[in-house]
Protein backbone atom coordinates (compact mmCIF):
# COMPACT_ATOMS: atom_id res chain seq x y z
CA UNK A 1 0.00 0.00 0.00
CA UNK A 2 2.55 2.58 1.11
CA UNK A 3 5.97 2.10 -0.40
CA UNK A 4 8.94 3.99 0.84
CA UNK A 5 12.28 3.68 -0.93
CA UNK A 6 15.51 5.13 0.45
CA UNK A 7 13.94 8.23 1.87
CA UNK A 8 16.22 10.89 3.30
CA UNK A 9 15.45 14.13 5.12
CA UNK A 10 18.15 16.46 6.38
CA UNK A 11 17.92 19.45 8.65
CA UNK A 12 21.11 21.42 8.46
CA UNK A 13 23.82 18.88 9.08
CA UNK A 14 21.56 16.42 10.84
CA UNK A 15 19.70 13.51 9.28
CA UNK A 16 16.17 13.13 10.59
CA UNK A 17 15.50 10.22 8.27
CA UNK A 18 18.52 8.53 6.76
CA UNK A 19 17.80 6.10 3.98
CA UNK A 20 14.60 4.45 5.11
CA UNK A 21 12.84 1.83 3.04
CA UNK A 22 9.68 0.06 4.08
CA UNK A 23 6.52 -1.38 2.57
CA UNK A 24 3.32 -0.90 4.55
CA UNK A 25 0.76 -3.53 3.61
CA UNK A 26 -3.01 -3.60 3.74
CA UNK A 27 -4.95 -4.59 6.83
CA UNK A 28 -2.22 -4.50 9.42
CA UNK A 29 -1.58 -2.39 12.45
CA UNK A 30 2.04 -1.34 12.59
CA UNK A 31 3.86 -0.10 15.64
CA UNK A 32 6.50 2.46 14.73
CA UNK A 33 8.78 2.32 17.72
CA UNK A 34 11.85 4.15 18.86
CA UNK A 35 13.03 6.91 21.18
CA UNK A 36 12.64 10.63 20.55
CA UNK A 37 14.57 11.79 17.55
CA UNK A 38 14.64 8.43 15.79
CA UNK A 39 12.76 9.91 12.85
CA UNK A 40 9.26 8.54 13.43
CA UNK A 41 7.38 11.83 13.23
CA UNK A 42 9.41 13.06 10.28
CA UNK A 43 8.67 9.85 8.38
CA UNK A 44 4.96 10.13 9.10
CA UNK A 45 4.83 13.73 8.02
CA UNK A 46 6.53 12.79 4.77
CA UNK A 47 3.92 10.12 4.14
CA UNK A 48 1.24 12.70 4.93
CA UNK A 49 2.71 15.18 2.47
CA UNK A 50 3.63 17.76 5.10
CA UNK A 51 7.36 17.39 4.59
CA UNK A 52 9.07 16.91 1.25
CA UNK A 53 11.90 14.36 1.35
CA UNK A 54 15.33 15.39 0.12
CA UNK A 55 15.93 12.04 -1.53
CA UNK A 56 14.01 8.88 -2.19
CA UNK A 57 10.43 8.18 -3.08
CA UNK A 58 7.18 7.49 -1.26
CA UNK A 59 4.10 6.20 -3.02
CA UNK A 60 0.60 5.15 -2.01
CA UNK A 61 -0.69 2.40 -4.32
CA UNK A 62 1.85 3.56 -6.85
CA UNK A 63 0.88 7.23 -6.69
CA UNK A 64 3.54 9.67 -5.50
CA UNK A 65 2.69 11.46 -2.24
CA UNK A 66 0.66 14.46 -3.38
CA UNK A 67 -2.74 16.12 -3.11
CA UNK A 68 -4.26 12.89 -4.45
CA UNK A 69 -2.77 10.65 -1.76
CA UNK A 70 -3.84 13.06 0.98
CA UNK A 71 -7.40 12.05 0.19
CA UNK A 72 -6.71 8.53 1.40
CA UNK A 73 -4.29 9.10 4.25
CA UNK A 74 -5.48 10.28 7.66
CA UNK A 75 -2.64 11.77 9.66
CA UNK A 76 -2.84 12.67 13.32
CA UNK A 77 0.05 14.79 14.61
CA UNK A 78 1.42 14.61 18.14
CA UNK A 79 0.47 18.17 18.94
CA UNK A 80 -2.80 20.02 19.01
CA UNK A 81 -3.27 21.59 15.64
CA UNK A 82 -6.76 22.93 15.30
CA UNK A 83 -7.41 26.61 14.66
CA UNK A 84 -7.95 28.21 18.05
CA UNK A 85 -11.03 30.10 16.93
CA UNK A 86 -12.84 26.83 16.31
CA UNK A 87 -15.32 24.92 18.39
CA UNK A 88 -15.41 21.14 18.24
CA UNK A 89 -18.31 21.25 15.77
CA UNK A 90 -16.26 23.59 13.54
CA UNK A 91 -13.47 21.05 13.48
CA UNK A 92 -15.96 18.42 12.33
CA UNK A 93 -17.31 20.80 9.75
CA UNK A 94 -13.80 21.48 8.45
CA UNK A 95 -13.03 17.81 8.01
CA UNK A 96 -16.39 17.27 6.36
CA UNK A 97 -15.70 20.08 3.92
CA UNK A 98 -12.34 18.77 2.85
CA UNK A 99 -12.48 14.99 3.18
CA UNK A 100 -15.01 12.92 1.27
CA UNK A 101 -14.31 9.95 3.52
CA UNK A 102 -15.34 11.80 6.69
CA UNK A 103 -18.32 10.32 8.52
CA UNK A 104 -20.02 13.13 10.44
CA UNK A 105 -22.34 10.81 12.32
CA UNK A 106 -19.47 8.71 13.55
CA UNK A 107 -17.75 11.88 14.67
CA UNK A 108 -20.79 12.91 16.69
CA UNK A 109 -20.93 9.49 18.29
CA UNK A 110 -17.25 9.46 19.16
CA UNK A 111 -17.42 12.95 20.63
CA UNK A 112 -20.34 11.90 22.83
CA UNK A 113 -18.59 8.66 23.85
CA UNK A 114 -15.57 10.65 24.91
CA UNK A 115 -17.56 13.05 27.07
CA UNK A 116 -16.90 16.04 24.87
CA UNK A 117 -19.42 18.53 23.56
CA UNK A 118 -19.80 20.03 20.14
CA UNK A 119 -19.86 23.56 21.49
CA UNK A 120 -16.64 23.39 23.43
CA UNK A 121 -13.99 25.81 22.24
CA UNK A 122 -10.72 24.32 21.09
CA UNK A 123 -8.70 26.85 23.04
CA UNK A 124 -10.37 25.79 26.29
CA UNK A 125 -9.64 22.08 25.95
CA UNK A 126 -7.31 20.37 28.38
CA UNK A 127 -4.54 18.29 26.87
CA UNK A 128 -6.50 15.11 27.57
CA UNK A 129 -9.57 16.44 25.79
CA UNK A 130 -7.47 17.64 22.90
CA UNK A 131 -5.95 14.18 22.53
CA UNK A 132 -9.42 12.66 22.42
CA UNK A 133 -10.67 15.17 19.89
CA UNK A 134 -7.74 14.43 17.61
CA UNK A 135 -8.47 10.73 17.72
CA UNK A 136 -12.18 11.28 17.20
CA UNK A 137 -11.76 13.42 14.15
CA UNK A 138 -9.02 11.29 12.59
CA UNK A 139 -10.83 7.99 13.07
CA UNK A 140 -14.07 9.41 11.73
CA UNK A 141 -12.39 9.36 8.36
CA UNK A 142 -12.71 6.09 6.45
CA UNK A 143 -9.15 6.28 5.19
CA UNK A 144 -6.93 3.67 3.58
CA UNK A 145 -4.02 4.48 5.83
CA UNK A 146 -4.04 5.98 9.28
CA UNK A 147 -0.87 7.54 10.62
CA UNK A 148 -1.19 8.18 14.33
CA UNK A 149 1.68 9.96 15.99
CA UNK A 150 1.68 9.20 19.71
CA UNK A 151 -2.08 8.80 20.03
CA UNK A 152 -1.92 7.87 23.70
CA UNK A 153 0.09 10.90 24.77
CA UNK A 154 -1.69 13.10 27.23
CA UNK A 155 -4.42 10.52 27.78
CA UNK A 156 -4.83 9.18 31.28
CA UNK A 157 -4.56 5.47 32.00
CA UNK A 158 -8.27 4.77 32.04
CA UNK A 159 -9.01 6.64 28.85
CA UNK A 160 -6.26 4.80 26.99
CA UNK A 161 -8.40 1.68 26.73
CA UNK A 162 -11.08 3.87 25.22
CA UNK A 163 -8.67 5.17 22.61
CA UNK A 164 -7.39 1.69 21.79
CA UNK A 165 -10.97 0.49 21.42
CA UNK A 166 -11.77 3.42 19.22
CA UNK A 167 -8.86 2.57 16.95
CA UNK A 168 -9.91 -1.08 16.74
CA UNK A 169 -13.57 -0.43 16.14
CA UNK A 170 -13.42 2.51 13.82
CA UNK A 171 -10.67 1.86 11.35
CA UNK A 172 -12.10 1.00 7.97
CA UNK A 173 -11.93 -2.59 6.73
CA UNK A 174 -8.71 -3.40 4.97
CA UNK A 175 -7.17 -0.16 6.16
CA UNK A 176 -3.75 -0.09 7.72
CA UNK A 177 -2.71 1.86 10.75
CA UNK A 178 0.77 2.98 11.67
CA UNK A 179 1.01 4.00 15.31
CA UNK A 180 4.13 5.60 16.62
CA UNK A 181 4.59 5.52 20.33
CA UNK A 182 6.81 5.42 23.34
CA UNK A 183 4.14 3.53 25.24
CA UNK A 184 5.07 0.18 23.79
CA UNK A 185 3.38 -1.90 26.46
CA UNK A 186 -0.02 -0.33 25.96
CA UNK A 187 0.04 -0.92 22.25
CA UNK A 188 1.65 -4.33 22.21
CA UNK A 189 -1.63 -6.18 21.93
CA UNK A 190 -3.07 -4.29 19.04
CA UNK A 191 -0.10 -4.06 16.73
CA UNK A 192 0.71 -7.05 14.60
CA UNK A 193 3.88 -5.74 13.04
CA UNK A 194 6.64 -3.86 14.80
CA UNK A 195 9.05 -1.44 13.13
CA UNK A 196 11.98 -0.34 15.28
CA UNK A 197 13.67 2.91 14.25
CA UNK A 198 16.96 4.36 15.34
CA UNK A 199 18.80 7.43 14.03
CA UNK A 200 16.51 7.78 11.07
CA UNK A 201 16.71 4.17 9.94
CA UNK A 202 14.88 0.92 10.51
CA UNK A 203 16.92 -1.44 12.67
CA UNK A 204 14.41 -4.25 12.96
CA UNK A 205 11.01 -5.12 11.60
CA UNK A 206 8.91 -8.14 12.32
CA UNK A 207 5.62 -9.83 12.99
CA UNK A 208 4.69 -9.48 16.65
CA UNK A 209 3.41 -13.01 17.16
CA UNK A 210 6.45 -14.46 15.42
CA UNK A 211 8.73 -12.45 17.66
CA UNK A 212 6.98 -13.90 20.69
CA UNK A 213 7.01 -17.42 19.29
CA UNK A 214 10.58 -17.50 18.06
CA UNK A 215 12.35 -15.33 20.56
CA UNK A 216 10.13 -15.70 23.56
CA UNK A 217 10.23 -11.94 23.85
CA UNK A 218 7.44 -9.45 23.84
CA UNK A 219 7.84 -6.33 21.80
CA UNK A 220 8.45 -4.48 25.04
CA UNK A 221 11.30 -6.83 25.91
CA UNK A 222 12.74 -6.44 22.44
CA UNK A 223 12.47 -2.67 22.74
CA UNK A 224 14.56 -2.77 25.90
CA UNK A 225 17.09 -4.99 24.22
CA UNK A 226 17.48 -2.74 21.19
CA UNK A 227 17.60 0.61 22.95
CA UNK A 228 18.67 -0.29 26.46
CA UNK B 1 -10.66 25.69 -4.03
CA UNK B 2 -13.72 27.64 -2.93
CA UNK B 3 -13.60 25.80 0.36
CA UNK B 4 -10.00 26.90 0.86
CA UNK B 5 -11.05 30.49 0.20
CA UNK B 6 -13.92 30.13 2.65
CA UNK B 7 -11.58 29.15 5.44
CA UNK B 8 -8.98 31.76 4.49
CA UNK B 9 -11.68 34.39 4.89
CA UNK B 10 -12.69 32.98 8.26
CA UNK B 11 -9.07 32.93 9.41
CA UNK B 12 -8.63 36.51 8.32
CA UNK B 13 -11.89 38.00 9.42
CA UNK B 14 -10.58 40.02 12.37
CA UNK B 15 -9.14 42.93 10.39
CA UNK B 16 -12.15 43.07 8.10
CA UNK B 17 -14.64 43.06 10.93
CA UNK B 18 -12.81 45.82 12.78
CA UNK B 19 -12.40 47.98 9.70
CA UNK B 20 -16.03 47.41 8.78
CA UNK B 21 -17.15 48.47 12.23
CA UNK B 22 -15.03 51.62 12.21
CA UNK B 23 -16.18 52.41 8.68
CA UNK B 24 -19.81 52.12 9.72
CA UNK B 25 -19.20 54.29 12.77
CA UNK B 26 -17.42 57.02 10.81
CA UNK B 27 -20.00 57.01 8.07
CA UNK B 28 -22.81 57.39 10.59
CA UNK B 29 -20.88 60.25 12.18
CA UNK B 30 -20.40 61.86 8.80
CA UNK B 31 -24.05 61.58 7.90
CA UNK B 32 -25.12 62.78 11.31
CA UNK B 33 -22.80 65.76 11.01
CA UNK B 34 -24.23 66.56 7.62
CA UNK B 35 -27.84 66.25 8.67
CA UNK B 36 -27.35 68.23 11.86
CA UNK B 37 -25.30 70.89 10.12
CA UNK B 38 -22.29 70.20 12.34
CA UNK B 39 -19.57 70.86 9.83
CA UNK B 40 -16.63 70.07 12.11
CA UNK B 41 -17.93 66.56 12.70
CA UNK B 42 -18.38 66.09 8.97
CA UNK B 43 -14.90 67.28 8.24
CA UNK B 44 -13.29 65.11 10.91
CA UNK B 45 -15.28 62.04 9.84
CA UNK B 46 -14.39 62.65 6.22
CA UNK B 47 -10.73 62.98 7.06
CA UNK B 48 -10.75 59.84 9.12
CA UNK B 49 -12.58 57.94 6.41
CA UNK B 50 -9.88 58.87 3.96
CA UNK B 51 -7.23 57.81 6.43
CA UNK B 52 -9.09 54.55 7.05
CA UNK B 53 -9.14 53.84 3.33
CA UNK B 54 -5.38 53.98 3.06
CA UNK B 55 -4.84 52.11 6.32
CA UNK B 56 -7.18 49.34 5.17
CA UNK B 57 -4.80 48.32 2.42
CA UNK B 58 -1.97 47.99 4.87
CA UNK B 59 -3.97 46.14 7.51
CA UNK B 60 -5.62 43.65 5.16
CA UNK B 61 -2.25 43.07 3.55
CA UNK B 62 -0.59 42.49 6.89
CA UNK B 63 -3.24 40.03 7.97
CA UNK B 64 -2.75 38.03 4.74
CA UNK B 65 0.96 37.91 5.25
CA UNK B 66 0.88 37.15 8.96
CA UNK B 67 -1.68 34.38 8.42
CA UNK B 68 0.59 32.75 5.86
CA UNK B 69 3.53 33.03 8.23
CA UNK B 70 1.54 31.23 10.92
CA UNK B 71 0.48 28.58 8.42
CA UNK B 72 4.11 27.75 7.77
CA UNK B 73 5.34 28.13 11.31
CA UNK B 74 2.62 27.02 13.74
CA UNK B 75 1.04 23.63 14.28
CA UNK B 76 -2.21 25.00 12.90
CA UNK B 77 -0.49 24.89 9.55
CA UNK B 78 -1.20 21.16 9.53
CA UNK B 79 -4.88 21.98 9.15
CA UNK B 80 -4.19 23.77 5.91
CA UNK B 81 -1.52 21.60 4.37
CA UNK B 82 -3.11 18.25 5.13
CA UNK B 83 -6.09 19.14 2.95
CA UNK B 84 -6.06 17.31 -0.39
CA UNK B 85 -4.77 20.24 -2.44
CA UNK B 86 -1.40 20.94 -3.96
CA UNK B 87 0.64 24.00 -2.98
CA UNK B 88 -0.37 25.95 -6.07
CA UNK B 89 -4.03 25.58 -5.16
CA UNK B 90 -3.36 26.50 -1.56
CA UNK B 91 -1.32 29.60 -2.42
CA UNK B 92 -3.76 30.44 -5.17
CA UNK B 93 -6.62 30.42 -2.69
CA UNK B 94 -4.70 32.83 -0.47
CA UNK B 95 -4.02 35.21 -3.32
CA UNK B 96 -7.61 35.08 -4.50
CA UNK B 97 -8.88 35.67 -0.98
CA UNK B 98 -6.68 38.73 -0.73
CA UNK B 99 -7.67 39.95 -4.15
CA UNK B 100 -11.38 39.65 -3.47
CA UNK B 101 -11.00 41.27 -0.06
CA UNK B 102 -9.07 44.23 -1.28
CA UNK B 103 -11.18 44.65 -4.42
CA UNK B 104 -14.28 44.61 -2.25
CA UNK B 105 -12.71 47.14 0.09
CA UNK B 106 -11.76 49.39 -2.80
CA UNK B 107 -15.24 49.23 -4.27
CA UNK B 108 -16.94 49.84 -0.94
CA UNK B 109 -14.72 52.77 -0.07
CA UNK B 110 -15.12 54.02 -3.64
CA UNK B 111 -18.90 53.92 -3.49
CA UNK B 112 -19.06 55.51 -0.05
CA UNK B 113 -16.55 58.16 -1.04
CA UNK B 114 -18.44 58.94 -4.22
CA UNK B 115 -21.79 59.04 -2.40
CA UNK B 116 -20.45 61.24 0.38
CA UNK B 117 -18.82 63.69 -2.01
CA UNK B 118 -21.95 63.87 -4.14
CA UNK B 119 -24.12 64.52 -1.11
CA UNK B 120 -21.78 67.15 0.19
CA UNK B 121 -21.61 68.90 -3.17
CA UNK B 122 -25.36 68.82 -3.41
CA UNK B 123 -25.69 70.41 -0.02
CA UNK B 124 -22.86 72.87 -0.27
CA UNK B 125 -22.85 74.39 -3.73
CA UNK B 126 -19.50 76.13 -3.12
CA UNK B 127 -17.81 72.78 -2.77
CA UNK B 128 -19.09 71.70 -6.15
CA UNK B 129 -17.48 74.80 -7.67
CA UNK B 130 -14.25 74.00 -5.85
CA UNK B 131 -14.19 70.47 -7.24
CA UNK B 132 -14.89 71.72 -10.76
CA UNK B 133 -12.06 74.21 -10.48
CA UNK B 134 -9.71 71.49 -9.28
CA UNK B 135 -10.68 69.31 -12.23
CA UNK B 136 -9.91 72.16 -14.68
CA UNK B 137 -6.60 72.72 -12.97
CA UNK B 138 -5.68 69.04 -13.34
CA UNK B 139 -6.72 69.08 -17.00
CA UNK B 140 -4.78 72.20 -17.69
CA UNK B 141 -1.52 71.51 -15.91
CA UNK B 142 -1.17 67.72 -15.96
CA UNK B 143 -3.35 66.87 -18.96
CA UNK B 144 -5.28 64.54 -16.70
CA UNK B 145 -9.03 64.13 -17.02
CA UNK B 146 -10.41 63.63 -13.55
CA UNK B 147 -13.36 61.51 -14.46
CA UNK B 148 -14.86 58.10 -13.84
CA UNK B 149 -12.27 56.25 -15.96
CA UNK B 150 -9.42 57.72 -13.96
CA UNK B 151 -11.02 56.62 -10.73
CA UNK B 152 -11.60 53.14 -12.09
CA UNK B 153 -8.02 52.80 -13.33
CA UNK B 154 -6.73 54.15 -10.04
CA UNK B 155 -8.62 51.53 -8.14
CA UNK B 156 -7.48 48.77 -10.49
CA UNK B 157 -3.88 49.88 -10.23
CA UNK B 158 -3.94 50.09 -6.46
CA UNK B 159 -5.54 46.65 -6.15
CA UNK B 160 -3.06 45.01 -8.49
CA UNK B 161 -0.08 46.66 -6.92
CA UNK B 162 -1.36 45.41 -3.56
CA UNK B 163 -1.59 41.89 -4.98
CA UNK B 164 1.98 42.25 -6.21
CA UNK B 165 3.21 43.37 -2.81
CA UNK B 166 1.44 40.58 -0.97
CA UNK B 167 2.53 37.81 -3.34
CA UNK B 168 6.13 38.97 -3.17
CA UNK B 169 5.79 38.97 0.61
CA UNK B 170 4.62 35.35 0.40
CA UNK B 171 7.72 34.56 -1.62
CA UNK B 172 9.99 36.35 0.84
CA UNK B 173 8.47 34.54 3.81
CA UNK B 174 8.72 31.21 2.00
CA UNK B 175 12.39 31.82 1.30
CA UNK B 176 12.96 32.85 4.89
CA UNK B 177 11.36 29.76 6.37
CA UNK B 178 12.52 27.14 3.89
CA UNK B 179 15.70 27.95 2.02
CA UNK B 180 17.20 30.37 4.52
CA UNK B 181 16.05 28.42 7.54
CA UNK B 182 19.52 27.71 8.85
CA UNK B 183 20.84 31.23 8.57
CA UNK B 184 21.01 33.77 11.33
CA UNK B 185 19.83 36.88 9.50
CA UNK B 186 17.19 35.08 7.50
CA UNK B 187 14.51 37.63 8.41
CA UNK B 188 16.63 40.55 7.38
CA UNK B 189 17.82 38.93 4.15
CA UNK B 190 14.27 38.04 3.18
CA UNK B 191 13.06 41.53 3.92
CA UNK B 192 15.84 43.03 1.82
CA UNK B 193 14.98 40.70 -1.06
CA UNK B 194 11.37 41.75 -0.71
CA UNK B 195 12.19 45.44 -0.95
CA UNK B 196 14.62 44.93 -3.82
CA UNK B 197 12.07 42.94 -5.83
CA UNK B 198 9.33 45.53 -5.41
CA UNK B 199 11.58 48.47 -6.13
CA UNK B 200 13.03 46.72 -9.17
CA UNK B 201 9.60 46.11 -10.66
CA UNK B 202 8.62 49.75 -10.23
CA UNK B 203 11.92 50.87 -11.75
CA UNK B 204 11.43 48.58 -14.73
CA UNK B 205 7.93 49.92 -15.35
CA UNK B 206 9.10 53.52 -15.12
CA UNK B 207 11.81 52.76 -17.68
CA UNK B 208 9.29 51.18 -20.02
CA UNK B 209 7.00 54.17 -19.67
CA UNK B 210 9.90 56.44 -20.54
CA UNK B 211 10.75 54.44 -23.63
CA UNK B 212 7.19 54.25 -24.92
CA UNK B 213 6.64 57.86 -24.08
CA UNK B 214 3.27 57.12 -22.55
CA UNK B 215 1.34 60.33 -22.04
CA UNK B 216 -2.07 59.29 -20.80
CA UNK B 217 -2.50 58.81 -17.06
CA UNK B 218 -4.92 55.94 -17.61
CA UNK B 219 -2.41 54.32 -19.92
CA UNK B 220 0.33 54.58 -17.33
CA UNK B 221 -1.81 52.96 -14.71
CA UNK B 222 -2.75 50.21 -17.14
CA UNK B 223 0.91 49.45 -17.76
CA UNK B 224 1.67 49.41 -14.04
CA UNK B 225 -1.27 47.10 -13.50
CA UNK B 226 -0.13 44.66 -16.15
CA UNK B 227 3.35 44.48 -14.74
CA UNK B 228 2.08 44.13 -11.21
CA UNK B 229 0.01 41.16 -12.28
CA UNK B 230 2.95 39.61 -14.11
CA UNK B 231 5.12 40.22 -11.06
CA UNK B 232 2.50 38.66 -8.79
CA UNK B 233 2.24 35.68 -11.14
CA UNK B 234 5.99 35.16 -11.12
CA UNK B 235 6.15 35.33 -7.33
CA UNK B 236 3.23 32.88 -7.10
CA UNK B 237 4.90 30.35 -9.36
CA UNK B 238 8.23 30.73 -7.59
CA UNK B 239 6.60 30.28 -4.18
CA UNK B 240 4.78 27.16 -5.36
CA UNK B 241 7.95 25.71 -6.83
CA UNK B 242 9.91 26.26 -3.64
CA UNK B 243 7.17 24.82 -1.45
CA UNK B 244 6.98 21.73 -3.64
CA UNK B 245 10.64 21.06 -3.01
CA UNK B 246 11.15 22.33 0.49
CA UNK B 247 7.91 22.23 2.43
CA UNK B 248 8.62 21.14 5.96
CA UNK B 249 6.02 21.60 8.65
CA UNK C 1 -7.08 -9.83 30.43
CA UNK C 2 -3.38 -9.78 31.13
CA UNK C 3 -1.06 -11.25 28.58
CA UNK C 4 2.25 -12.91 29.24
CA UNK C 5 5.22 -11.67 27.34
CA UNK C 6 6.86 -14.81 26.16
CA UNK C 7 4.06 -16.53 24.32
CA UNK C 8 2.06 -15.50 21.30
CA UNK C 9 -1.09 -13.62 22.15
CA UNK C 10 -3.33 -15.74 19.94
CA UNK C 11 -2.44 -18.86 21.93
CA UNK C 12 -3.27 -17.10 25.18
CA UNK C 13 -6.65 -16.02 23.81
CA UNK C 14 -7.41 -19.60 22.74
CA UNK C 15 -6.57 -20.75 26.26
CA UNK C 16 -8.92 -18.18 27.70
CA UNK C 17 -11.75 -19.24 25.41
CA UNK C 18 -11.07 -22.89 26.24
CA UNK C 19 -11.22 -22.10 29.94
CA UNK C 20 -14.51 -20.31 29.52
CA UNK C 21 -15.91 -23.28 27.66
CA UNK C 22 -14.78 -25.72 30.34
CA UNK C 23 -16.20 -23.56 33.10
CA UNK C 24 -19.53 -23.34 31.34
CA UNK C 25 -19.32 -19.62 30.60
CA UNK C 26 -19.56 -20.55 26.95
CA UNK C 27 -22.00 -23.22 25.83
CA UNK C 28 -21.44 -25.89 23.20
CA UNK C 29 -22.69 -24.64 19.86
CA UNK C 30 -22.80 -21.03 21.06
CA UNK C 31 -22.17 -18.31 18.55
CA UNK C 32 -18.84 -16.57 18.93
CA UNK C 33 -18.39 -12.84 18.32
CA UNK C 34 -17.14 -11.61 14.95
CA UNK C 35 -13.42 -11.14 14.43
CA UNK C 36 -13.82 -7.41 14.88
CA UNK C 37 -15.86 -7.75 18.06
CA UNK C 38 -13.46 -10.26 19.48
CA UNK C 39 -10.55 -7.97 18.74
CA UNK C 40 -12.22 -5.21 20.71
CA UNK C 41 -13.26 -7.54 23.51
CA UNK C 42 -9.77 -8.87 24.03
CA UNK C 43 -8.16 -5.60 22.97
CA UNK C 44 -6.05 -7.27 20.32
CA UNK C 45 -5.21 -6.77 16.69
CA UNK C 46 -7.93 -7.97 14.28
CA UNK C 47 -5.40 -10.12 12.43
CA UNK C 48 -4.47 -11.81 15.68
CA UNK C 49 -8.19 -12.31 16.33
CA UNK C 50 -8.74 -14.01 12.99
CA UNK C 51 -5.68 -16.15 13.69
CA UNK C 52 -7.35 -17.26 16.90
CA UNK C 53 -10.38 -18.52 15.04
CA UNK C 54 -8.30 -20.14 12.34
CA UNK C 55 -6.26 -22.05 14.86
CA UNK C 56 -9.31 -22.97 16.91
CA UNK C 57 -11.01 -24.25 13.79
CA UNK C 58 -8.03 -26.40 12.87
CA UNK C 59 -8.14 -27.89 16.36
CA UNK C 60 -11.81 -28.59 16.06
CA UNK C 61 -12.80 -26.11 18.73
CA UNK C 62 -15.07 -24.15 16.49
CA UNK C 63 -16.51 -24.09 13.01
CA UNK C 64 -17.71 -21.41 10.60
CA UNK C 65 -21.09 -21.38 8.92
CA UNK C 66 -20.97 -19.22 5.83
CA UNK C 67 -22.95 -16.04 6.21
CA UNK C 68 -23.83 -16.89 9.79
CA UNK C 69 -20.65 -16.66 11.79
CA UNK C 70 -18.41 -18.80 13.93
CA UNK C 71 -19.75 -21.27 16.49
CA UNK C 72 -18.27 -23.33 19.31
CA UNK C 73 -18.18 -27.00 18.47
CA UNK C 74 -21.17 -29.09 19.47
CA UNK C 75 -18.97 -32.04 20.31
CA UNK C 76 -19.15 -32.53 24.08
CA UNK C 77 -16.07 -34.75 23.91
CA UNK C 78 -14.11 -31.63 23.07
CA UNK C 79 -14.55 -30.33 26.60
CA UNK C 80 -12.94 -33.46 27.93
CA UNK C 81 -10.09 -33.11 25.46
CA UNK C 82 -9.52 -29.52 26.45
CA UNK C 83 -9.60 -30.40 30.12
CA UNK C 84 -6.95 -33.07 29.68
CA UNK C 85 -4.78 -30.74 27.62
CA UNK C 86 -4.98 -27.96 30.15
CA UNK C 87 -4.49 -30.40 33.00
CA UNK C 88 -1.31 -31.59 31.26
CA UNK C 89 -0.02 -28.03 31.16
CA UNK C 90 -0.77 -27.47 34.83
CA UNK C 91 0.84 -30.77 35.73
CA UNK C 92 3.95 -29.94 33.70
CA UNK C 93 4.32 -26.65 35.52
CA UNK C 94 3.64 -28.27 38.89
CA UNK C 95 6.06 -31.12 38.36
CA UNK C 96 8.79 -28.84 37.04
CA UNK C 97 8.39 -26.55 40.02
CA UNK C 98 8.41 -29.38 42.55
CA UNK C 99 11.39 -31.12 41.02
CA UNK C 100 13.31 -27.88 41.01
CA UNK C 101 13.07 -27.75 44.80
CA UNK C 102 13.89 -31.42 45.18
CA UNK C 103 10.58 -32.92 46.21
CA UNK C 104 9.99 -36.52 45.23
CA UNK C 105 6.76 -38.17 44.10
CA UNK C 106 5.55 -39.49 47.49
CA UNK C 107 6.11 -36.15 49.18
CA UNK C 108 4.37 -34.44 46.29
CA UNK C 109 1.26 -36.58 46.70
CA UNK C 110 1.16 -36.05 50.44
CA UNK C 111 1.59 -32.29 50.18
CA UNK C 112 -1.08 -32.27 47.49
CA UNK C 113 -3.61 -34.09 49.73
CA UNK C 114 -2.90 -31.79 52.66
CA UNK C 115 -3.16 -28.68 50.60
CA UNK C 116 -6.34 -29.81 48.90
CA UNK C 117 -7.92 -30.54 52.28
CA UNK C 118 -7.38 -26.95 53.37
CA UNK C 119 -9.48 -25.71 50.48
CA UNK C 120 -8.23 -22.17 50.71
CA UNK C 121 -7.42 -21.37 47.19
Amino acid sequence: MLDCVNVVKRYGGMFAVNGMSVAIEDAHIYGLLGPNGSGKSTWMKMAAGLIVPDEGEMTLDGVKISAETKKHIAYMPTEGYFYSYMKIKDVGRYYQDFFDDFDAQQFEKLIADMDLEMNMKVRNLSSGMMAKLKIAVTLSRKAELYLLDEPLNGIDLLARDEVVNTILTNMSDNASVVISSHLVEELERIIDKAIFMKDGQIVLMGDVEEIRQERGDSVTDLYRQIYG
Amino acid sequence: MLKLIKYELIKQKTSKVIIGAILALLEVAFLAGMLLGKEEIMAIAAGMLTFLASVTFVIVGLEEIITYYHDLRDKSGYMLFMTPYNVYEIMGSKILTGFFSIAAAAIIFGIIGFADITMVCAKYGELQMLFDQMKSLFRFTLQVNVDGMLIVWSIIQVVFSWVGMVTSAFLAITLCITIFSGMRCKGLISFVIYCVLNIAVSAVVVQILNWTDMASANGMMAVFSIFDILFAGACYVATGYILNKELSL
Amino acid sequence: MRYENDRPIYLQVIEDISRRLIQGELALGEKLPSVREMAVQYQINPNTASRVYKEMESRGLCYTKRGMGTFITEDSGMIKTLQSEMAENCLDTFLQGMQAIGIDLDEMIQLLRERYAKEEL
